[in-house]
């Protein structure tokens, strides 16, 4: 076997995704960073759509964040409920987490220089 | 901390539409039982989508990504209205796939949960 064919192998992981209210990604980011069994964290933006109107197929959306997670399988479930708690997901309307299986990934390589 | 209700059997449905599509994708979608979607703006073109409109220029490269998260049981419904609806047969309209998730968890209103026999009492702080 190669050299990269052992990439993104090893340790096994899972990718968890909250979607949260605008504004709650960053503290989350931030609270994850240092989070043990967390791999690598991002966050990107998006609008959220329930099932309120304006009126008849005019859709009214909110801003909403994604934080994506990759966390080692062994302690997924620990960052799993760490961001459910730390978000406030099970308050009404803040959002909702979910985890999925990977079968091969790669995080993001630390920066020697960072000083987070 | 909170007690933690966690839903399992739930499947994520992600579509990669033609921008201003996904307004009538979710619609379309909620109409055959999703609850909700998020949507955010992506950039994207495929290997042979150079091939495709005039030169390739009238495919617009601009996308809008569709994450739904919709019980096991309902996802095929949901999954083949996307397909009719964003027109997934026609070259260059866009692709859509499901994935199982190991587990979700959200708000599930007091009275929700107990039709389903749960009765959640909030732990002492």
């Amino acid at each position: 076997m190669s050299v990269l064919a052992h990439i993104g192998r090893g340790i096994e992981k899972k990718l968890i995704t909250a979607i949260l209210r605008s504004g709650g990604g960053r503290p989350l980011v931030a609270a994850l960073a240092e989070s043990p069994g967390v791999l690598s964290v991002s966050q990107h933006h998006a609008r959220g759509v329930g099932n309120r109107r304006v009126r008849a197929h005019q859709m009214l959306f909110d801003e909403r964040d994604v934080v994506i997670v990759l966390a080692e399988a062994d302690r997924a479930d620990e960052v799993f409920r760490r961001i459910y708690d730390e978000a406030g997901i099970g308050e009404p309307s803040v959002g909702m987490i979910f985890m999925e299986p990977v079968l091969r990934g790669h995080p993001m390589m630390p920066c020697e220089d960072a000083d987070w | 901390m909170s007690d933690m209700i966690v839903l399992v059997d739930v499947v994520l449905i992600t579509a990669v539409v033609q921008r201003g599509a996904a307004d009538a994708v979710v619609q379309a979608a909620q109409e055959a039982g999703a609850q909700g979607a998020t949507i955010f703006h992506a950039h994207g073109t495929g290997v042979r989508q150079k091939r495709l409109g005039l030169l390739g220029l009238t495919v617009n490269a601009d996308k809008e990504v569709i994450y739904i998260v919709v019980p096991a049981d309902q996802a095929d419904v949901v999954f083949e209205r996307i397909f009719v609806t964003a027109k997934m047969d026609t070259p260059g309209m866009g692709i859509l796939w499901m994935t199982p998730l190991e587990k979700m968890a959200t708000h599930v209103p007091r009275e929700v949960a107990a039709r389903f026999g749960l009765h959640v009492e909030p732990r002492e702080r």
